[in-house]
Protein backbone atom coordinates (compact mmCIF):
# COMPACT_ATOMS: atom_id res chain seq x y z
CA UNK A 1 0.00 0.00 0.00
CA UNK A 2 1.28 3.40 -0.84
CA UNK A 3 1.07 6.44 1.30
CA UNK A 4 -0.89 9.51 0.37
CA UNK A 5 -4.54 10.35 0.56
CA UNK A 6 -5.64 6.73 0.56
CA UNK A 7 -6.60 5.25 2.90
CA UNK A 8 -8.11 8.50 4.12
CA UNK A 9 -6.60 10.46 6.93
CA UNK A 10 -9.31 9.42 9.35
CA UNK A 11 -7.97 7.02 11.94
CA UNK A 12 -8.60 3.36 11.30
CA UNK A 13 -11.00 1.64 13.65
CA UNK A 14 -9.53 0.49 16.90
CA UNK A 15 -8.83 -3.16 17.29
CA UNK A 16 -9.72 -4.95 20.48
CA UNK A 17 -6.09 -5.03 21.46
CA UNK A 18 -5.68 -4.05 25.07
CA UNK A 19 -3.00 -1.78 26.44
CA UNK A 20 -1.88 -3.33 29.69
CA UNK A 21 -1.18 -1.01 32.65
CA UNK A 22 2.54 -1.62 32.13
CA UNK A 23 2.33 -0.14 28.63
CA UNK A 24 2.55 -3.31 26.58
CA UNK A 25 -0.10 -4.51 24.19
CA UNK A 26 -1.87 -7.70 25.10
CA UNK A 27 -1.28 -9.10 21.61
CA UNK A 28 2.47 -8.43 21.90
CA UNK A 29 2.68 -10.17 25.25
CA UNK A 30 0.79 -13.17 23.95
CA UNK A 31 2.85 -13.36 20.76
CA UNK A 32 6.12 -13.16 22.69
CA UNK A 33 4.98 -15.93 25.02
CA UNK A 34 3.94 -18.18 22.16
CA UNK A 35 7.20 -17.53 20.33
CA UNK A 36 9.20 -18.10 23.53
CA UNK A 37 10.90 -14.73 23.25
CA UNK A 38 9.84 -13.21 26.55
CA UNK A 39 12.18 -10.67 28.07
CA UNK A 40 12.99 -9.79 31.68
CA UNK A 41 10.11 -7.34 31.91
CA UNK A 42 7.58 -9.89 30.78
CA UNK A 43 8.90 -12.52 33.16
CA UNK A 44 8.59 -10.25 36.19
CA UNK A 45 5.73 -7.86 35.35
CA UNK A 46 2.56 -8.83 37.19
CA UNK A 47 0.35 -7.48 34.40
CA UNK A 48 2.16 -9.44 31.71
CA UNK A 49 2.17 -12.59 33.84
CA UNK A 50 -1.56 -12.25 34.43
CA UNK A 51 -2.14 -11.85 30.70
CA UNK A 52 -0.09 -14.97 30.00
CA UNK A 53 -1.99 -16.83 32.68
CA UNK A 54 -5.24 -15.90 30.97
CA UNK A 55 -3.88 -17.07 27.65
CA UNK A 56 -2.92 -20.42 29.11
CA UNK A 57 -6.31 -20.73 30.82
CA UNK A 58 -8.00 -19.88 27.55
CA UNK A 59 -5.94 -22.43 25.68
CA UNK A 60 -6.73 -25.10 28.25
CA UNK A 61 -10.42 -24.29 28.19
CA UNK A 62 -10.58 -24.45 24.42
CA UNK A 63 -8.71 -27.74 24.47
CA UNK A 64 -11.14 -29.15 27.05
CA UNK A 65 -14.07 -27.78 25.11
CA UNK A 66 -12.97 -29.53 21.96
CA UNK A 67 -12.21 -32.78 23.78
CA UNK A 68 -14.28 -35.63 22.40
CA UNK A 69 -15.92 -33.51 19.74
CA UNK A 70 -14.12 -34.94 16.78
CA UNK A 71 -16.04 -34.18 13.63
CA UNK A 72 -17.33 -36.96 11.40
CA UNK A 73 -14.76 -36.13 8.75
CA UNK A 74 -11.94 -36.75 11.19
CA UNK A 75 -11.31 -33.11 11.94
CA UNK A 76 -9.07 -33.27 14.98
CA UNK A 77 -9.97 -31.62 18.26
CA UNK A 78 -6.56 -29.99 18.29
CA UNK A 79 -7.29 -28.35 14.97
CA UNK A 80 -10.47 -26.88 16.40
CA UNK A 81 -8.51 -25.41 19.29
CA UNK A 82 -6.05 -23.91 16.80
CA UNK A 83 -8.89 -22.34 14.85
CA UNK A 84 -10.47 -20.83 17.93
CA UNK A 85 -7.12 -19.38 18.99
CA UNK A 86 -6.64 -18.04 15.47
CA UNK A 87 -9.97 -16.23 15.75
CA UNK A 88 -8.91 -14.72 19.05
CA UNK A 89 -5.59 -13.55 17.63
CA UNK A 90 -7.26 -12.15 14.53
CA UNK A 91 -9.64 -10.19 16.70
CA UNK A 92 -6.82 -8.62 18.65
CA UNK A 93 -4.84 -7.78 15.53
CA UNK A 94 -7.33 -7.76 12.69
CA UNK A 95 -5.01 -6.30 10.08
CA UNK A 96 -5.49 -3.15 8.11
CA UNK A 97 -8.75 -1.52 7.15
CA UNK A 98 -9.51 -0.63 3.55
CA UNK A 99 -11.84 2.21 2.64
CA UNK A 100 -15.21 1.26 1.20
CA UNK A 101 -16.85 3.83 -1.05
CA UNK A 102 -15.43 7.34 -1.22
CA UNK A 103 -12.18 7.69 0.71
CA UNK A 104 -13.58 10.15 3.24
CA UNK A 105 -16.91 8.46 3.90
CA UNK A 106 -15.70 6.78 7.06
CA UNK A 107 -16.66 3.33 5.78
CA UNK A 108 -14.13 0.52 5.96
CA UNK A 109 -13.69 -3.17 5.44
CA UNK A 110 -10.92 -5.21 7.01
CA UNK A 111 -8.42 -6.50 4.48
CA UNK A 112 -8.70 -10.05 5.81
CA UNK A 113 -12.46 -10.02 5.22
CA UNK A 114 -12.21 -8.67 1.69
CA UNK A 115 -9.36 -11.06 0.90
CA UNK A 116 -11.42 -14.06 1.96
CA UNK A 117 -14.17 -13.08 -0.47
CA UNK A 118 -11.72 -12.55 -3.32
CA UNK A 119 -9.90 -15.84 -2.67
CA UNK A 120 -13.22 -17.66 -2.76
CA UNK A 121 -14.05 -15.99 -6.08
CA UNK A 122 -10.71 -16.98 -7.59
CA UNK A 123 -11.18 -20.56 -6.45
CA UNK A 124 -14.42 -20.79 -8.41
CA UNK A 125 -12.35 -21.17 -11.54
CA UNK A 126 -12.12 -24.94 -12.07
CA UNK A 127 -8.92 -26.43 -10.69
CA UNK A 128 -7.69 -23.16 -9.18
CA UNK A 129 -6.84 -22.83 -5.52
CA UNK A 130 -6.21 -19.31 -4.26
CA UNK A 131 -3.58 -18.97 -1.57
CA UNK A 132 -2.32 -15.52 -0.64
CA UNK A 133 -4.28 -12.34 -1.26
CA UNK A 134 -2.98 -8.90 -0.39
CA UNK A 135 -4.98 -5.78 -1.05
CA UNK A 136 -3.44 -2.35 -1.28
CA UNK A 137 -4.13 1.01 -2.83
CA UNK A 138 -2.88 2.67 -5.95
CA UNK A 139 -2.81 6.44 -5.67
CA UNK A 140 -1.47 6.97 -9.15
CA UNK A 141 -4.82 7.80 -10.70
CA UNK A 142 -6.12 9.55 -7.59
CA UNK A 143 -9.15 7.32 -7.33
CA UNK A 144 -7.94 5.30 -4.41
CA UNK A 145 -9.01 2.05 -5.95
CA UNK A 146 -7.60 -1.17 -4.65
CA UNK A 147 -4.85 -3.23 -6.15
CA UNK A 148 -5.06 -6.94 -5.54
CA UNK A 149 -2.10 -9.28 -5.47
CA UNK A 150 -3.28 -12.84 -5.65
CA UNK A 151 -1.31 -16.07 -5.49
CA UNK A 152 -2.90 -19.15 -7.02
CA UNK A 153 -2.16 -22.80 -7.57
CA UNK A 154 -3.11 -23.72 -11.11
CA UNK A 155 -4.01 -27.16 -12.38
CA UNK A 156 -1.16 -29.03 -14.00
CA UNK A 157 -3.44 -29.74 -16.92
CA UNK A 158 -3.68 -26.05 -17.83
CA UNK A 159 -2.68 -25.44 -21.41
CA UNK A 160 -3.02 -21.65 -21.35
CA UNK A 161 -2.02 -20.02 -18.08
CA UNK A 162 -2.66 -16.53 -19.43
CA UNK A 163 -6.25 -17.44 -20.20
CA UNK A 164 -6.61 -19.09 -16.81
CA UNK A 165 -5.28 -15.97 -15.09
CA UNK A 166 -7.71 -13.84 -17.08
CA UNK A 167 -10.59 -16.02 -15.91
CA UNK A 168 -9.44 -15.68 -12.31
CA UNK A 169 -9.10 -11.93 -12.75
CA UNK A 170 -12.64 -11.72 -14.05
CA UNK A 171 -14.02 -13.67 -11.08
CA UNK A 172 -12.14 -11.47 -8.64
CA UNK A 173 -13.30 -8.24 -10.25
CA UNK A 174 -16.92 -9.37 -10.32
CA UNK A 175 -16.80 -10.44 -6.67
CA UNK A 176 -15.14 -7.19 -5.61
CA UNK A 177 -17.88 -5.21 -7.31
CA UNK A 178 -20.95 -7.34 -6.62
CA UNK A 179 -20.20 -8.77 -3.18
CA UNK A 180 -18.06 -6.06 -1.63
CA UNK A 181 -18.46 -2.83 -3.57
CA UNK A 182 -14.71 -2.44 -3.54
CA UNK A 183 -13.25 -0.53 -6.50
CA UNK A 184 -10.45 -2.49 -8.13
CA UNK A 185 -7.75 -0.83 -10.21
CA UNK A 186 -5.63 -3.88 -10.92
CA UNK A 187 -5.47 -7.58 -10.13
CA UNK A 188 -1.98 -9.07 -10.22
CA UNK A 189 -1.95 -12.83 -10.35
CA UNK A 190 1.02 -15.01 -9.52
CA UNK A 191 0.88 -18.68 -10.34
CA UNK A 192 2.78 -20.10 -7.39
CA UNK A 193 2.48 -23.76 -8.25
CA UNK A 194 1.11 -26.22 -10.75
CA UNK A 195 -0.72 -29.02 -9.01
CA UNK A 196 -2.27 -32.22 -10.20
CA UNK A 197 -5.83 -31.65 -9.05
CA UNK A 198 -8.19 -34.62 -9.34
CA UNK A 199 -11.22 -33.53 -11.30
CA UNK A 200 -9.61 -30.24 -12.17
CA UNK A 201 -11.94 -29.88 -15.09
CA UNK A 202 -14.85 -29.83 -12.65
CA UNK A 203 -15.85 -27.09 -10.28
CA UNK A 204 -13.20 -25.18 -8.39
CA UNK A 205 -12.81 -25.21 -4.64
CA UNK A 206 -14.32 -22.50 -2.55
CA UNK A 207 -12.40 -21.60 0.55
CA UNK B 1 -30.06 5.90 31.84
CA UNK B 2 -27.39 8.40 30.83
CA UNK B 3 -27.43 10.06 27.44
CA UNK B 4 -24.35 8.06 26.51
CA UNK B 5 -25.97 4.75 27.43
CA UNK B 6 -29.24 5.64 25.76
CA UNK B 7 -27.47 6.68 22.58
CA UNK B 8 -25.39 3.52 22.60
CA UNK B 9 -28.45 1.35 22.96
CA UNK B 10 -30.40 3.22 20.29
CA UNK B 11 -27.55 3.15 17.78
CA UNK B 12 -26.90 -0.55 18.34
CA UNK B 13 -30.55 -1.33 17.74
CA UNK B 14 -30.71 0.92 14.69
CA UNK B 15 -27.72 -0.78 13.08
CA UNK B 16 -28.94 -4.28 13.93
CA UNK B 17 -32.18 -3.52 12.07
CA UNK B 18 -30.40 -2.64 8.83
CA UNK B 19 -31.01 -5.31 6.16
CA UNK B 20 -27.81 -7.17 5.46
CA UNK B 21 -26.35 -6.63 8.92
CA UNK B 22 -25.89 -10.01 10.56
CA UNK B 23 -24.78 -8.64 13.92
CA UNK B 24 -22.45 -6.22 15.58
CA UNK B 25 -18.94 -7.53 16.03
CA UNK B 26 -19.26 -9.97 18.91
CA UNK B 27 -15.95 -9.47 20.71
CA UNK B 28 -14.99 -13.12 20.98
CA UNK B 29 -11.60 -12.58 22.59
CA UNK B 30 -12.90 -10.44 25.42
CA UNK B 31 -15.77 -12.83 26.13
CA UNK B 32 -13.51 -15.86 26.18
CA UNK B 33 -11.02 -14.15 28.45
CA UNK B 34 -13.82 -13.14 30.78
CA UNK B 35 -15.17 -16.69 30.76
CA UNK B 36 -11.89 -18.28 31.79
CA UNK B 37 -10.71 -15.69 34.30
CA UNK B 38 -11.27 -16.31 37.98
CA UNK B 39 -13.33 -13.20 38.43
CA UNK B 40 -15.26 -13.36 35.23
CA UNK B 41 -13.80 -9.98 34.39
CA UNK B 42 -11.43 -9.84 31.44
CA UNK B 43 -9.47 -6.98 32.90
CA UNK B 44 -10.67 -4.70 30.16
CA UNK B 45 -13.44 -2.23 30.82
CA UNK B 46 -16.29 -4.63 31.34
CA UNK B 47 -18.77 -1.78 31.51
CA UNK B 48 -17.71 -0.45 28.16
CA UNK B 49 -20.03 -0.13 25.18
CA UNK B 50 -21.16 -3.40 23.62
CA UNK B 51 -18.56 -4.98 21.36
CA UNK B 52 -18.88 -3.54 17.89
CA UNK B 53 -20.05 -0.14 19.05
CA UNK B 54 -17.92 2.49 20.73
CA UNK B 55 -19.02 5.98 21.52
CA UNK B 56 -16.87 8.64 23.03
CA UNK B 57 -16.77 12.40 23.35
CA UNK B 58 -13.71 14.36 24.19
CA UNK B 59 -15.73 16.89 26.15
CA UNK B 60 -19.34 17.78 26.84
CA UNK B 61 -19.68 19.97 23.77
CA UNK B 62 -17.31 18.27 21.37
CA UNK B 63 -18.32 16.01 18.51
CA UNK B 64 -19.33 12.46 19.24
CA UNK B 65 -16.88 9.86 18.00
CA UNK B 66 -18.83 6.81 16.97
CA UNK B 67 -17.09 3.61 15.84
CA UNK B 68 -19.27 0.77 14.64
CA UNK B 69 -18.04 -2.65 13.59
CA UNK B 70 -20.46 -4.91 11.79
CA UNK B 71 -20.60 -8.40 10.36
CA UNK B 72 -22.63 -8.49 7.15
CA UNK B 73 -24.52 -11.25 5.38
CA UNK B 74 -22.77 -12.79 2.39
CA UNK B 75 -25.80 -12.35 0.16
CA UNK B 76 -25.72 -8.59 0.67
CA UNK B 77 -23.21 -6.19 -0.89
CA UNK B 78 -20.93 -4.95 1.85
CA UNK B 79 -20.80 -1.37 0.55
CA UNK B 80 -24.59 -1.11 0.30
CA UNK B 81 -25.05 -2.48 3.80
CA UNK B 82 -22.47 -0.11 5.19
CA UNK B 83 -24.11 2.86 3.50
CA UNK B 84 -27.49 1.81 4.87
CA UNK B 85 -25.98 1.46 8.32
CA UNK B 86 -24.53 4.94 8.00
CA UNK B 87 -27.95 6.34 7.08
CA UNK B 88 -29.49 4.52 10.05
CA UNK B 89 -26.89 6.05 12.34
CA UNK B 90 -27.51 9.53 10.92
CA UNK B 91 -31.25 9.14 11.40
CA UNK B 92 -30.81 7.93 14.95
CA UNK B 93 -28.47 10.79 15.81
CA UNK B 94 -30.80 13.33 14.27
CA UNK B 95 -33.60 12.05 16.48
CA UNK B 96 -31.63 11.82 19.70
CA UNK B 97 -28.97 14.53 19.55
CA UNK B 98 -30.03 16.75 16.64
CA UNK B 99 -27.59 19.56 17.29
CA UNK B 100 -24.51 17.48 17.98
CA UNK B 101 -21.75 16.87 15.45
CA UNK B 102 -20.43 13.35 15.09
CA UNK B 103 -17.49 11.63 13.46
CA UNK B 104 -18.66 8.22 12.40
CA UNK B 105 -16.76 5.22 11.14
CA UNK B 106 -18.38 1.96 10.15
CA UNK B 107 -16.18 -1.06 9.53
CA UNK B 108 -17.07 -4.43 8.10
CA UNK B 109 -15.15 -6.89 10.27
CA UNK B 110 -16.71 -10.06 8.96
CA UNK B 111 -19.00 -11.56 6.35
CA UNK B 112 -21.13 -14.62 7.15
Amino acid sequence: MTTGTHPPAAPPPDSDDELLPCGRLLSQVWAAWEDAVTDDHQRTCSHCRQAIGELEALRTSVRDLSHGTEAPDGFAAGALAHRVMDVVRLELRPGKPLPLGAPDDGMWIMESVAARTLRAAASRVPGVQASSCRIGYDDADGTGRATVSLGIQAPLSSTDLAELAENVRGQVEVAADQHLGLGIARVDIRVTDLVDVPGSTEEGHER
Amino acid sequence: MTQHAALTEALAEAVRQVPGVAFLKPGVAQRLRAAVSDTGDSGADSKASPAGLRISRSDGNGPWKIEIQIVTLAEARALDVTRAARRAVDTCLEAMVPSAAARITITVTGIV
